[in-house]
């Protein structure tokens, strides 16, 4: 490949900080991640469920591939594939809630209320704050809990992707865990 | 947990994982000692190192984090990614509710449906379209084509009843056809070939009727030709394969290559194949197929091999086969649906369907309209248009494939040129029976053709190489109806009338407006001015114009149309209030608001009288009453009519289920513009009963009960009860926090009216406002990317904030955004932008310029004596506002408007003591006495609760 792939190009920047990049990366990825789960579901004629495995497999795994990812960067990458997936669901969930609700809003029509109660999704949210919690704490198992949790990594595929044992992996799940569930119990 | 004691911590589990398991229990014993902290949650680490992590690796599936299962995980993505997996039986779509999955096609499923309302009786069938697609692009254009669509009504097109989008996934509501698909039936009930060649001719009708609405169905099969058991075919999804097609070309994706175009293989044409351009020569292509098979029993094409590619390389480079070859040398397994006096189709039926399955577009019939005559002469025993056409054509082609033969052949040779003489004299004949025909053929037909022809002049060569839209079409189409029409005002008159509603259908309003005026002439010389259709016509009319923000026209058109209404349909009629309403609008945008208030009230009095028993029905159409009264800022009225049910809500609330819900939305709604009007009596507890009621119902932190909270708020901040109004902000603020829901521009106009409450009663925050207000500027618009009224709103509480921490080139700023987005918005509603020049006055004042201060409070005071507001506690501090800056140049003037503010009090209350401190300001600075102004000032510190050092002075209602 001749000049860098916008995807490679816009990983670079993100790791200099670029937050700009962070966004663009995204609005290539969201639709992009959303093609892909819905192709997968067509092909399967909706007969079988989502695997976000193989689903990231067939996608993302090629894109990496293509773009010549590989170490830390392809690690980075996947990460942010992860959260990107995370953020399907969330917007889905919000969007189920409700439209925007101006503070102010006056008056509030009949139909606009229609799906303000609901439940079970706060979960979700929870997860989802407390992971960006475990950002600011500990990068490094962040990226990891997008990498099994959320893309469907195997240990061994994110122990070689890291350069580092499995046990190291099984570790670190562990710290994950434990450092999340720490979190949510302490929040207000 | 901070960073550094996490690290500690995970130091710690590191050691203890190293050591020999044996060693662990000991090691953690000393670790109690030295480390107390850390030693439960170690242990518990260790716990699960040792259960989760064994020789083999857990399954994906069973991870779970907090609980939440990563198998769950998926579920969610999928139903975001699907919502479609999800419906079940009994899920309520828009007005519909689903009985049962009754297909499953190549775009999404069906569902039979009856409506959950009564409004229908019968049932319907629910169309998924699943796009696989951006959702919006194809929502939108979506809603906008499916006004077209809705156009079509012909007894043999499965009527389209309702559209919509359920979870941004579009779908369609068609009229349920009982039936099956027409192969299927004919190999049923086997019918003669002239029974087969009746049943398409219906068929045909159809489509040119669709055609003659500039809609192409480009998706014509069995399983969309359906014959019900009365033997009448009924066509369904029209225009749906050009919906999905469409937006295609914008997406190409890998997806839409899986999922398919919106054609089917064996029955599209070849164009469709190779993604050229469509128009109705493919619908004829598709029904030359359907003949086929009818005829025939066989499909037109088979290729050697099976499979798709062959066959897609058979259609797109073939000929299709003759009807008479298949019946010559029949497939074994089609024998069953053939008909059984099959050698009828050939000779002239044979050529009909060859003309039809033409490869080249421009060889086919050229509208449907030609191909319904041929089979209509067919029936009729009479010549058809075609026959020697397609004899030359055929020789041509035999020639062509066969020209060694032939030309060594001379038997061959000979027989060829017998056939072209008889042909041509045939020729002959053809045409002059289809003259006469065509004299006879009434004028609905001439305009079917004539839009006919329109799509089907539709080709890329005559529109500059590009594929021509709608749009082109109906430009083209205007250049040449006065032409082609002139001595027939009838026709001409129809065929403006389905342009007209087709260029209002797409927002097209100047040129529908053109051609409603010609339209008008045409109706009044054709009919008279009193018609019906005339009538109608000035009803679109005005319509449009006010569309098109040209409300004095619009009125004088409405005004003149009453009085015939009411004498047509009655003053008590549907018809006569929906007008009554519809003028609203003409008055309200003119700035005559008190006679806009007098048409919603007495629309509104029609309108609900139309409905007097059902009390559900009722409530709704007094809640959207309400609604459309504060669009046009009439609290009064909103208040007022929302009050007449107030004393039903609990009784209808009694219904239970969602009436529970809708009962405190409306209680909320009242209650809030009982704050806004300046009626407090009683509402804070009303207030506070409502928000326990909200949250038993939904749970904690619902929105419902945020809008209540946010009410309550707006009652404490303007009753002068601020500590209970700083309180509530706070927690307005940690609500949209918690709330899972909110936007991002939530969070933050939560947190501007926090930090200007903040500033305003002297609070220490932190960040300070000269820091915090610039980000929080800063993030209205990476929050909320496009312009809205709500954004414009988020400007001016900035400029607000800012003008009371001081930050005048801050305040400039937002007031400067606040006004692009509202020009860009041109919102019909004056308030937002008297809001904007309100606070400017405040920067103006602030600046030295209090004559310019009071200019600016001008629309401000515009909406009151209009009287879209009525006399409301608002209108008594506009005035004591105004008074504040007149002191500065005008002491006259000043006492003259504290009068007004008094007067206004007086009559309807809310004069709290933070306002009488401020208006007792007044009187001490027109009186001139030192010692009494300070004693004034003080008493405003007091009650404004504002520390000496704060420019207090900055006139503070900014949020009223």
């Amino acid at each position: 490949m001749d000049s860098p792939s916008p995807v490679t190009q816009l990983l670079a920047e993100m790791r200099q900080g670029d937050q700009g990049a962070t966004a663009r990366l995204y609005s290539v990825l969201y639709p992009e991640i959303k093609r892909l789960a819905r192709s997968r579901l067509y092909a399967a004629g909706g007969v079988t469920s989502l695997n976000t495995t193989a689903l990231v497999n067939e996608g993302f795994l090629r894109m990496a591939e293509r773009e010549g990812m590989a170490g830390e960067s392809r690690a980075q990458f996947f990460a942010y594939v992860g959260k990107v997936l995370r953020s399907v669901v969330l917007d889905h969930l919000r969007a189920e809630g409700a439209e925007k609700r101006g503070g102010d809003q006056v008056h509030v029509t009949l139909s606009q209320a229609e799906s303000i109660a609901g439940s079970g999704r706060d979960d979700w949210f929870l997860l989802d704050h407390a992971l960006e919690q475990l950002k600011e704490i500990d990068a490094g198992l962040y990226e990891l809990v997008e990498l099994r949790y959320f893309v469907g990594m195997t240990v061994a595929d994110i122990a070689a992707l890291r350069n580092v044992s499995t046990r190291t992996v099984d570790r670190d799940w562990v710290k994950a865990k434990s450092l999340l569930e720490e979190m949510v119990e302490q929040a207000p | 947990m901070n960073k550094t004691d996490w690290q500690r911590r995970s130091a710690l589990f590191d050691e203890a994982v190293d050591l020999p398991v044996a060693a662990r229990e000991a090691w953690l014993r000393s670790l109690a000692a030295r480390e107390p902290r850390h030693v439960d949650a170690v242990t518990k680490m260790l716990a699960e190192y040792v259960r989760d992590t064994g020789s083999t690796e857990l399954p994906h599936k069973t991870l779970s984090l907090l609980g939440v299962a990563a198998r769950e995980f998926e579920a969610r993505l999928e139903a975001a990614t699907d919502d479609e997996l999800r419906l079940q039986a009994g899920d309520e779509i828009g007005a519909w509710r689903l009985k049962e999955k009754i297909g499953e096609g190549g775009m999404g499923a069906v569902w039979l449906a009856e409506r959950h309302d009564g409004n229908f009786e019968g049932h319907a069938a629910i169309k998924f379209l699943r796009t696989g697609l951006g959702k919006t692009a194809v929502v939108e254009r979506f809603l906008r084509e499916r006004r077209l669509l809705a156009r079509l009504a012909h007894p043999n097109i499965a009527r389209l009843l309702d559209a919509g989008a359920y979870r941004g996934e579009p779908y369609l509501v068609m009229e349920y056809v009982e039936g099956g698909p027409i192969n299927a039936w004919a190999a049923a009930h086997s019918p003669t070939v002239a029974g087969r060649v009746a049943l398409m001719l219906k068929v045909c009708r159809a489509v040119e009727h669709a055609h003659g609405q500039l809609i192409v169905h480009r998706d014509l099969k069995p399983s969309n030709v359906l014959v019900g058991a009365n033997g009448e075919p009924a066509l369904l999804d029209f225009g749906i394969a050009k919906l999905i097609d469409d937006d295609d070309e914008e997406h190409g994706t890998a997806l839409t290559r899986m999922t398919g175009r919106g054609y089917t293989l064996g029955y599209c044409a070849p164009e469709q194949i190779t993604g050229e351009p469509t128009g109705v020569a493919a619908d004829v292509f598709s029904i030359g197929v359907l003949l086929f098979e009818l005829l025939s029993g066989e499909l037109p094409f088979k290729p050697e091999h099976e499979g798709r590619t062959a066959l897609e390389h058979a259609i797109v480079h073939t000929d299709a086969r003759v009807v008479g070859r298949v019946l010559d040398h029949p497939d074994q397994q089609a024998g069953m649906t053939r008909p059984r006096d099959a050698h009828h189709a050939r000779g002239d039926l044979e050529a009909i369907v060859g003309k039809s399955l033409r490869r080249k577009p421009a060889d086919r019939y050229s509208t449907i309209g030609a191909l319904t005559a041929d089979l209509e002469a067919w029936l009729a025993r009479k010549p058809i248009s075609i026959r020697a056409e397609d004899r030359r054509y055929r020789s041509r082609l035999w020639l062509r494939r066969n020209w060694l033969p032939a030309s060594l052949g001379a038997v061959a040779s000979v027989a060829v040129v017998v056939g072209l003489a008889v042909s041509l004299w045939q020729r002959g004949e053809a045409i002059a029976a289809a003259r006469l025909a065509q004299e006879e053929a009434a004028r609905a037909n001439k305009v079917a053709d004539y839009l006919g022809e329109l799509i089907q002049s539709a080709s890329p060569d005559s529109h500059g190489g590009k594929w021509p839209t709608v749009l082109a079409l109906l430009e083209q189409s205007e250049k040449d109806l006065d032409k082609q029409f002139a001595s027939d005002p009838k026709i001409h008159a129809l065929l403006l009338k389905k342009l007209v509603d087709t260029n209002d259908a797409l927002n097209r309003n100047p040129v529908a407006l053109a051609q409603l005026t010609k339209l008008h002439e045409l109706l009044v010389k054709t009919q008279s001015a009193d018609s019906d259709d005339a009538m109608d016509a000035l009803k679109q009319r005005a319509q449009i114009l006010r569309r098109m923000s040209r409300p004095a026209e619009a009125m004088e058109i409405d005004e003149a149309l009453l009085p015939k209404f009411a004498a047509r349909y009655g003053k008590d009629s549907e018809e006569y209030g929906k007008l009554l309403l519809g003028s609203v609008d003409n008055f309200s945008e003119t700035g005559r608001l008190q006679e806009a208030r007098q048409r919603l009230v007495d629309g509104a009095a029609i309108m609900v009288k139309l409905h007097p028993t059902d009390l559900a029905k009722r409530i709704d159409f007094v809640n959207d009453t309400a609604v459309l009264f504060t669009q046009q800022a009439m609290w009064r009225e909103a208040m007022n009519t929302l009050a007449t049910i107030e004393h039903e809500l609990p009784l209808f609330a009694k219904k239970g289920g969602q009436a529970v819900r809708d009962s405190l939305i409306m209680r909320r709604n009242l209650e809030a513009i009982r704050v806004r009007v300046g009626n407090y009596q009683g509402v804070e507890e009303r207030l506070i009963a409502i928000i326990a009621e909200t949250d038993t119902l939904l749970g904690k932190d619902n929105v419902l009960s945020g809008l209540a909270l946010s009410s309550l708020r707006s009652l404490y901040c303007e009753t002068g009860k601020l500590d209970s109004c700083l309180k509530l902000t706070r927690e307005m603020l940690a609500l949209r926090k918690r709330q899972p829901a909110s936007a991002p521009g939530e969070v933050n106009d939560a947190e501007i009216l926090l930090v200007s409450r903040q500033v305003q009663m002297g609070v220490a925050q932190n960040p300070p406002a000269a820091e915090s207000l610039p980000k929080l500027l800063a993030a209205i618009a990476v929050n909320v990317p496009q312009a809205s009224k709500g954004r414009a709103d988020s400007y001016r509480m900035m400029s607000d904030a800012a003008l009371e921490a001081g930050l005048l080139p801050l305040a400039d700023e937002a007031q400067r955004r606040a006004r692009a987005d509202l020009a860009k918005l041109q919102d019909a509603f004056p308030e937002p932008a008297a809001q904007v020049d309100r606070s400017a006055s405040s920067t103006a004042w602030l600046r030295g310029d209090a004559r310019r201060a009071v200019q600016l409070l001008e629309p401000r005071f515009k909406m009151f004596e209009a009287s879209a507001e009525g006399d409301s506690p608002r209108r008594a501090i506009l005035w004591l506002q105004r008074a504040l800056y007149e002191l500065d140049f005008d002491t006259k003037a000043a006492s003259a408007s504290v009068a007004q503010s008094r007067e206004i009090f007086a009559r309807v209350g809310g004069a709290q003591p933070h306002l009488k401190a401020l208006l007792s300001y007044v009187d001490a600075r027109i009186a001139g006495n030192a010692s009494t102004v300070r004693a004034a000032e003080e008493a405003v510190d007091r009650t404004w609760m504002r520390p000496r050092p704060m420019p207090w002075r900055v006139p503070l209602m900014a949020s009223l």
